[in-house]
């Protein structure tokens, strides 16, 4: 019986040393992207940076023509005004879609591949637990930023083209403006991918998953605006998740209009506190989770 | 001579409390049961809350606190989200597990299967709102001082006949969408607490299309004027003019339209193909 | 012939793929083997026999009746799924007591209906652990029980040898046998051809949604006219032998070893002719001669590539 020294071709190709996560990355775009619903939210979530888009283009064109017939009317409305408070409301309007994508995208990340059993496939390759979460969440919070900062910054340079009088460097002037967008968008997007990941890896199914999040997160809200109605005290909207991340984020963008609480007293750093010991909780989740995964 | 394929009463009722029995038990089994638990309990805090922290010189009464508690966390937050939750074990949850092929496979009418299941749900989801109700109705009177009357209890069996009802209505359409769509949350989500929000602040009847408007109305007199506000638009504020349904024609329309969205959900059962195969990966 | 399955121009596609193409057959009782690689339309098959999918064109009938929506004849079959999803924190025990009771079962005949069915699959040792502790095996085993909860009359078994052991094969080759002994009809669906021959010499083989050829294995094979046979003889003398034979048009091509030849023929018959008189004569010793190819493996093979376009 002839006995062959090996039955498969060598390797020929190069190990991947670093960045293992990009395969895990580049397969969750894959397959979301070949959902239609995915291209329907998508597409929802573009409206506003579209309008945003018109209004700036609108607006710079009044602004910099005295004799546009559209000039005065333009000037006396104030919610048109481009500045920096403008892409502060474009990612705090965003998230609502933004939570719905992220849920569509996140909710089954981790428990379709329990489901249909590719943690075994996932685990056989040279390919750590935490080059698996990373590509999951990863992917997750591209997929948000897709919606929040890069439309900004697409934003940004609109409005920076559509100015006259602009020179090459007055694009640093919209430095600080760039890292308040990223800073917000990072603040509104990693818990939430955080907690939408958490509970795909803790729940069987896409659907509990996203009901659970949702539960959740109604619940925060509902009771911390009846506090705080019962209360007589606005600072109890301190409770509501969303509303610290507004909060931070108007803090982020130094708008002065506090539209959440009945004082100026409140103390960011707790907030942020706040923010910072859900992510960790939901990373520990993440973690304990697809450790235990990758032990079998 | 060709047989009839109708099945006889009885093997019909059979098959009902079966589905009925094998649904409650996988149930209460269940994570999320708890999760739900706690939830529902949770606004049993804010009665204990205010009685002990509120310094508000005219704070709510106890029975004020009920209402409201009953009004916008129990029947307008969670009714819904019961409903969403307990609902999945209607179809999808077969459907997502991949377990459906099994009970496909049985001599079993959908009908059967699918009412069986209803009302598994609506007896888990209105103890669990029940309960819920009845705690926090306790708490407001201890810690509101204030005595059990024939008020009282009469709007604490009231706010509980219309979570019922709720449950109903927004019960039977989660069961149709769980039959009919393959992400029957988010679309609920959307439908529950989009659409429902948003068609209160549309001018004219679009909130005929909602189950709230169903609901606000069996609320005592005027409920329903507290959740019309006024719209803040840069074109001033207007607020809309409101039109009432009465408390029968509000009940009829609740049954009418959850028995169109079960036998929806029957016939979404009877004509989708569940079982086509999933390719390794594909969500 | 009791006819117990029949379809007439029966499709089936999903989008643009087509599935199932233009499948008609009469299937009588008995245990019938459902052959063919994967991909090639055996559980779209099954499933549509079922009553899972609505057929895209023609028609399907199990007893004579349609079978979707039809608890008349799910009262009948018995599937065993090929995908392998249970609930898995219950028990096996308790996983298949509430099918029997969909099955339509009181709850204590349920209880002595699942026992049963258990038992046939050697499952009653491990009955109430829960479904998430067993083996690929066990769970293979619980998908067979549950197809034999309500003792039907039909019994669709689809791939069900994956992930057992030997032995567990064996007992699963038996209760199929048996099965098929007690008069139920078994559509057993595999693309390992050994496993098919080991319980049944009635096949239906399938190619790309296509049905190639339904019956005995040895009608199939003879129904091949064009497809040259091989047969081995074994003699000391191979090169004589072959001289002998060398006068036989038939023989298309040769393959010498030391004891032993095998030639190819377009026409056994008339070349198992002239080894006879060869063997008669007996001037040229030979100990046997067979024919090489009379099993399911090479007339799959055969029919296959008959179907395939060149270049593929």
């Amino acid at each position: 019986m002839p006995v062959y020294s090996y039955t498969y071709r060598p390797f020929e190709g190069k190990y991947l040393r670093h960045f293992r996560w990009w395969v895990v990355f580049l397969e969750e775009i894959r397959l979301w992207n070949r959902s239609r619903i995915f291209h329907i939210l998508f597409l929802l979530g573009m409206l506003q940076p579209l309008a945003r888009f018109l209004q700036i283009l609108s607006y710079n064109a009044a602004m910099q023509d005295p004799n546009h017939p559209l000039a005065p009317l333009i000037r006396s409305v104030t919610w048109l005004k481009v500045d920096n408070e403008l892409y502060y409301h474009l990612i705090r309007l965003q998230a609502p879609v933004v939570i719905l994508l992220l849920l569509y995208v996140g909710a089954g990340s981790v428990c379709s591949d329990r489901k249909n059993r590719l943690w075994d496939i996932y685990f056989s390759k040279p390919i750590h637990w935490y080059d698996y979460l990373s590509g999951k969440l990863l992917s997750v919070i591209f997929c948000g930023f897709s919606l929040t900062f890069i439309p900004s910054v697409i934003l940004m340079f609109t409005d920076y083209a559509t100015k006259k009088s602009s020179t090459w460097t007055g694009l640093i002037d919209y430095l600080p403006t760039v890292s308040d967008s990223f800073a917000f968008s990072l603040l509104l997007i990693v818990p939430s991918a955080l907690s939408i990941v958490a509970a795909s890896s803790i729940f069987p199914t896409e659907n509990i998953t996203v009901i659970s999040v949702i539960t959740i997160l109604i619940a925060n809200s509902t009771l911390a605006g009846l506090l705080s109605n019962f209360m007589r005290d606005s600072n109890y909207m301190q409770i509501s998740f969303p509303v610290a991340i507004y909060y931070m984020g108007q803090k982020i963008f130094n708008v002065q209009r506090n539209i959440f609480f009945r004082t100026d007293d409140i103390n960011g750093f707790y907030m942020f506190l706040y923010i910072f010991m859900v992510c960790v909780l939901c990373l520990l989740i993440c973690i304990i989770q697809v450790r235990k995964a990758e032990r079998g | 001579m060709k047989r009839l394929r109708i099945k006889s009463i009885y093997s019909i009722f059979f098959d009902i409390k079966t589905s009925f029995l094998h649904a409650l038990t996988i149930t209460l089994r269940r994570d999320r049961f708890l999760l739900m638990a706690v939830i529902c309990v949770l606004p049993v805090i804010i009665p204990i809350f205010v009685a002990l922290f509120s310094r508000a010189m005219f704070r709510e009464s106890g029975l004020e606190i009920f209402i409201r508690l009953s009004e916008q966390v129990y029947i307008h937050t969670l009714t819904p989200l019961l409903a969403l939750f307990i609902g999945l074990i209607g179809v999808r949850e077969e459907v997502d597990s991949l377990t459906i092929v099994y009970l496909l496979t049985r001599p079993v009418s959908k009908f059967s299967w699918i009412i069986g299941r209803f009302i598994a749900y609506m007896l888990i989801s209105t103890l669990l709102l029940i309960i819920g109700i009845f705690f926090t109705f306790i708490a407001c009177i201890v810690l509101g001082s204030i005595y059990i009357d024939f008020i009282g209890i009469s709007l604490l069996l009231l706010y509980m006949g219309v979570g019922i009802m709720g449950l109903l209505g927004y019960g039977a359409i989660s069961f149709m969408l769980g039959s009919a769509t393959s992400y029957p949350i988010i679309i609920g989500v959307i439908l529950f607490f989009g659409w429902e929000k948003i068609a209160n602040f549309i001018p004219g009847i679009a909130d005929f299309w909602t189950i709230q408007k169903y609901l606000d109305s069996l609320f005592p007199v005027l409920a329903s004027q507290r959740y019309n506000r006024a719209v803040m638009t840069v074109l001033g504020s207007f607020q809309k003019e409101l039109f009432f349904v009465s408390p029968q024609r509000a009940i009829i329309t609740l049954i009418v339209i959850s028995f169109t969205f079960l036998m929806l959900a029957v016939w979404f059962v009877l004509w989708r193909e569940f079982t086509k195969d999933r390719v390794v990966g594909n969500r | 012939m009791d006819i117990q399955i029949e379809t007439h121009e029966l499709s089936k596609w999903f989008g643009e793929v087509v599935a199932l193409n233009n499948v008609s057959l009469q299937i009588p009782a008995g245990v019938i083997g459902l052959l063919g690689p994967n991909g090639a339309g055996k559980s779209t098959f099954i499933k549509l026999a079922l009553g899972l999918y609505r057929p895209s064109r023609g028609k399907i009938r199990i007893l004579g009746e349609k079978p979707r929506n039809n608890f008349h004849v799910l009262q009948k079959v018995g599937y065993c799924p090929e995908m392998d999803h249970f609930v898995e924190e219950i028990s096996g025990y308790e996983f298949l007591y509430w099918l029997a009771r969909y099955s339509g079962y009181d709850a204590k005949t349920a209880r002595k209906q699942v026992e049963r069915a258990l038992e046939r699959v050697s499952m009653i040792e491990r009955m109430y652990d829960p479904i998430t502790t067993y083996s690929k095996g066990m769970r293979q085993r619980i998908k067979v029980a549950q197809a034999l909860l309500h003792d039907p009359q039909i019994l669709f078994l689809d791939e069900p040898m994956n992930g057992l052991d030997p032995t567990a094969r064996e007992e699963l080759f038996e209760l199929v046998i048996s099965l098929g002994n007690e008069g139920k009809t078994i559509v057993f669906s595999s693309h390992v051809l050994h496993e098919v021959e080991r319980v049944t010499d009635t096949v239906i083989l399938i190619y790309n949604g296509r049905v190639l050829a339904f019956g005995k294995i040895r009608e199939i094979r003879d129904l091949i006219k064009n497809h040259p046979r091989t047969i081995v003889i074994e003699t000391l003398e191979p090169k004589k032998v072959y001289q002998i034979l060398s006068v036989d048009e038939n023989i298309s091509t040769v393959n010498f070893d030391t004891q032993s030849l095998t030639i190819h023929t377009t026409d056994p018959n008339q070349t198992f002719k002239f080894i006879n008189e060869i063997f008669l004569d007996g001037k040229v010793p030979i100990y046997s001669f067979r024919c090489a190819d009379e099993d399911l493996q090479s007339v799959f093979q055969y029919l296959i590539s008959t179907h395939i376009p060149r270049g593929l």
